[in-house]
């Protein structure tokens, strides 16, 4: 990397980002969103974008007209409309890993067509969603046997990080078809710890179990070991050679070496390099949200995403949804000044939406230097937390409306209930339209303590109801979103370097732990590190 | 008497037959008259000898509610929709003050219900007829001897409340119940509950023989030792404790299902029925299972020849036939399956019609050349005792999976036949 790259000038000290500055110094003394609002009848119509059976209303947002025109015309400075082609035509927009970034191909219509090194990739999504739709016919419906000959009851998730809380998000998220008598029972391994195993498997049968093994590279450590224990496990039911392969199947972008764990090649499922780890839920890393919701539900899910895909591509900026998305975020944490982002569903069924959306946004855009190696000199990724909002208006939110900091928030609302409970559901929508509401008009008090000082913005993303592709449709806004960030911001959304340095250290250590460590090798550590150990062998020799 | 039988099942046709047999004219109301649908032993000599006399069959429901004193329903048990129609016909038509006797298994509290139908029919006809009275008669006909249990039934059970209606019967049934008084009466509740509860009771008795053969095979014992010691103890009994390959047919497994999601409706707790069915449905791939664990997991391409599809000997009815679940496991696995059955090949050809691998047999000898393995499925009388040396020179390996436990393991270790069967401390090796 050349030092004129490397020290080419800051977005920050662009025309547009300047103007931009300026511009909030001005709206800091101008009326608050109560008064916007009132003034300007039309100010939902104007703020908020119906898109099929999505709805995002950012009308609540600290911004004007003129806040918008000025984010489109960074947008434009920073080329976003053909960064956004370049994404979806399979560019190579990972640069420091040198590939494309093509989770967009993986919902691809059929007859679609992205060239990465002279191959049609679409024809290997395709290819391997048919492998996938033939083996999870055959679970399903009882085809696929175990050990015993018995059908497989329950199929076990083991893997970490994008393997494992994708798939677990969505799985907590949707249901199987109504109607469905006996519907698989899925379950998720993926801490180190081994605790999880230690909670479910007693639980389950060896000979209705089915494990799907994910893991890009095949050697994630937390996810070997978690795998070997099931391995054990099932071998303690059956030793016969054949029953790794009717209990074990594996989702990898290195097929060779999920065989030579011991997966056969038929039941390896695989994916590719230009698939990031945190985006690959649509890939055969999904396995385990097909086996659970059927086929056609999981492509129900991909569809949901296409749709958000094309809107992506070809709807103009300012009708763009994850564009303003991104341009709300930016305006609001480098211009707003506010830390954070806060995402709060209100349906119980998301409760895992919050950390799946952590390890998409924060590895995504937890980066200090531009892709050529700048170091920056704004913020870039916000901190992101959430829950289901309901229930977090009972922990959380008294920060948000009152404490001295604040952080923009997301409700994520479906019209119709999941439940039947039709008449119940009305108090979680009066609840949530209750707290954007509250949030910005806020309340005057003579007692201070009852205060509320309001002008605190939010959006709302109304589904009609929470669907395999509404569902489809909100993660790819996100990644989307993301990814709009990354362009003003211009960091590399999708490497992850800063996760390395923790795993080198732990592998020192764990050699150490297990006494195959050099003598004197831990002299030079910290004498916290030291004295942590210490104490640590000390209580093992009590043991 | 005049008696009006609505239905074509099999045990309308044999209730018929019976009472115009002795001398009852018999009117049967039927969409069409019905060759006696499956093979019961009599049935068709009885009604050739009727049908020109006093059984009489009509298409016309409105015929029928004029004619009988008795109107019987006896419909197949997923007819309800049916019976709400002809009891509303009754009420509007019947002059004379009818006996409703309802003998088809409808789910528990049907009979009642349809007896309120016939009351409000009535009171919207308002052309003041004597009130009817409603009987419920559960049908415990056993198929391939029902006219002898028509004829000479253990106990005749009658749902019951109001006096005349019992007295009716009692009249009706006067032939039937010479011997000694076999007629009990209740209230029409617990008749309903009682035929739930005797097919219950027997499908508790068949998974739990079908556990206790578990268990035998994993202990090294032979459940057929076990299931006669068991039954010589007179509280215990013989009947109904056969391991095999599950419980099945037209109504059994249905009827217990039935009861266990009434009594999941009544908010109590059917623990031991759905275990009862969950052994059961478990039971019914118990040699496919073998069959799995012996080829190493493997079926395919593999020539199964399958000896019996009729859920029981004696009849051709394959419905809900615990062989038809397993031709069907086979062929997932892309083995190939060869059938025969000595009745059932037409009804069979009916259901699974062509299929990639399933073929017809010609008889029992036949299906056998260059199988696999032979599965045992129905334990029709001419496969107790095959010619095994003319078995084992047919076959490709001679290997047979027993599913009603018709031949001594000590034999066929001597013929050189792998033998499983149910229970007998002779399984695959454990993998």
């Amino acid at each position: 990397m050349s030092e004129p790259q490397r020290n080419k000038p800051l977005v920050s000290s662009s025309e547009a980002w300047q103007q931009l500055q300026q511009h909030a110094t001005e709206m800091a003394s101008q009326k608050p969103l109560s008064v916007l609002f009132e003034q300007n009848p039309e100010r939902f119509q104007q703020h908020s974008i119906q898109l099929g059976s999505l709805l995002f209303d950012y009308s609540k947002q600290r911004v004007t007209t003129e806040t918008l025109k000025q984010l489109m015309a960074l947008a434009r400075q920073q080329q976003l409309p053909e960064k956004i082609q370049q994404l979806l035509q399979g560019a190579s927009l990972n640069q420091t890993e040198g590939r494309a970034a093509l989770h967009t191909a993986l919902r691809s219509p059929a007859d679609a067509k992205i060239i990465v090194d002279g191959r049609n990739v679409v024809t290997d999504v395709h290819q391997v969603r048919q492998q996938m739709t033939t083996f999870v016919e055959r679970v399903r419906e009882g085809v696929w046997r175990g050990f015993t000959g018995k059908r497989i009851t329950d199929v076990v998730n083991i893997g970490v990080g994008g393997s494992d809380l994708g798939p677990k998000m969505i799985c907590r998220a949707l249901r199987p078809g109504y109607g469905e008598k006996e519907p698989i029972r899925v379950h998720f391994i993926s801490s180190i710890d081994g605790a999880h195993a230690a909670d479910i498997l007693p639980r389950l049968s060896p000979e209705t179990t089915l494990f799907v093994v994910s893991s890009k590279t095949f050697t994630t450590t937390d996810t070997l070991a978690n795998a070997a224990a099931a391995r054990e496990w099932l071998a303690q039911a059956s030793q016969h050679p054949r029953a790794v392969a009717q209990h074990f199947v594996a989702a990898t972008a290195d097929p060779q070496q999920a065989e030579r764990w011991g997966v056969p090649q038929e039941n390896v499922f695989p994916f590719w390099e230009w698939v990031g780890g945190r985006y690959s839920m649509w890939s055969s890393i999904g396995l385990t949200i097909a086996l659970y919701l059927g086929m056609e539900r999981f492509d129900a899910l991909l569809q949901g995403a296409q749709q958000i895909d094309q809107h992506f591509s070809e709807a103009p900026l300012e009708q763009n949804i994850p564009v303003l998305m991104g341009l709300i975020g930016v305006w609001n944490s480098n211009f707003l000044g506010m830390p954070g982002q806060v995402v709060l569903p209100y349906a119980a069924h998301l409760s895992h939406l919050s950390n799946y959306l952590e390890q998409l946004e924060m590895e995504s855009l937890g980066k200090s230097v531009t892709q050529q190696g700048g170091v920056v000199d704004y913020d870039t990724g916000p901190i992101i937390w959430g829950g289901v909002g309901s229930n977090a208006q009972h922990a959380f939110y008294q920060l948000l409306h009152q404490g001295t900091r604040f952080a923009p928030m997301d409700f994520i609302l479906p019209i119709d209930p999941a439940g039947a409970e039709a008449e119940q559901y009305q108090l979680t929508i009066a609840n949530c339209l209750a707290q954007s509401r509250a949030f910005m008009v806020g309340q005057q008090s003579e007692d201070p303590h009852r205060l509320h000082p309001g002008n605190r913005p939010s959006s709302t993303l109304l589904l009609d109801a929470l669907t395999p592709h509404t569902l489809g449709m909100v993660v790819a806004l996100y990644e989307h979103k993301v990814f709009v960030q990354s362009v003003i911001w211009e960091i590399n959304p999708f490497d992850q370097f800063g996760v390395e340095l923790g795993k080198k250290i732990a592998t020192q250590l764990h050699q150490h732990l297990i006494g195959e460590g050099e003598a004197g090798e831990y002299d030079g550590y910290d004498s916290s590190t030291r004295g942590l150990l210490q104490r640590i062998e000390q209580r093992g020799k009590q043991r | 008497m005049k008696i009006t039988v609505y239905g074509n099942t099999t045990s309308a046709l044999v209730t018929a037959g019976c009472l115009a047999d002795i001398g009852n004219e018999v009117l049967l109301v039927t969409p069409q008259m019905p060759s006696p649908p499956y093979a019961e032993p009599g049935l068709r000599k009885l009604l050739q000898q009727q049908q020109s006399g006093r059984l009489q069959s009509t298409e016309s429901e409105q015929a029928g509610a004029q004619h009988g004193v008795v109107q019987y329903l006896l419909l197949e048990s997923d007819q309800l929709q049916q019976a709400t129609t002809i009891v509303k016909q009754i009420g509007a038509l019947n002059q004379q003050g009818c006996t409703l006797v309802n003998r088809t298994t409808f789910p528990l509290g049907s009979s009642e219900q349809l007896f309120t139908v016939l009351q409000q029919a009535q009171q919207q006809a308002d052309n003041s007829q004597p009130p009817c009275r409603l009987v419920v008669e559960p049908d415990f006909m056993t198929e391939g001897r029902m006219i002898q249990n028509f004829r000479r039934p253990d106990r005749i059970l009658l749902g019951c409340d109001d006096e005349v209606g019992v007295d009716v019967m009692r009249e009706l049934y006067t032939p039937y119940n010479r011997n000694r008084d076999v007629v009990m009466v209740m209230s029409p509740r617990s008749a309903e509950l009682t035929k739930f509860a005797c097919n219950a009771m027997l499908a508790t008795r068949i998974s739990f023989m079908n556990e206790m053969a578990d268990v035998a095979e994993d202990l090294g014992a032979d459940i057929e030792e076990v299931r006669q010691g068991m039954g010589s103890d007179h509280r215990i009994g013989y009947d109904y404790l056969y391991p095999g390959t599950g419980f099945g047919g037209p109504h059994f497994a249905r009827d217990v299902a039935s009861l266990a999601d009434t009594v999941r409706a009544a908010g109590s707790r059917g623990q031991l029925l759905d275990a009862v069915l969950e052994i059961n449905r478990q039971q019914r791939e118990v040699l496919f299972r073998k069959a799995w664990r012996h080829f190493n997991m493997d079926l395919q391409g593999r020539l199964f020849a399958i000896w019996g599809v009729a859920y029981k000997p004696g009849s051709s009815d394959i419905r809900n036939a615990p062989g038809i679940h397993l031709i069907k496991v086979l062929l997932d696995q892309g083995a190939e399956v060869r059938l025969y059955d000595p009745e059932a090949m037409e009804n069979s050809r009916n259901l699974l019609g062509e299929q990639p691998g399933l073929q017809y047999g010609e008889d029992a000898q036949q299906v056998l050349d260059g199988a696999d393995a032979l599965m045992v499925v129905t334990e029709w009388k001419p496969f107790w005792s095959p010619d095994f040396e003319a078995l084992v020179q047919r076959m490709r390996t001679p290997v047979i999976f027993d599913g009603r436990n018709l031949y001594s393991p000590q034999k066929m270790a001597q013929l050189g036949i792998t033998y499983y069967a149910v229970g007998r401390g002779y399984t695959a090796e454990k993998i």
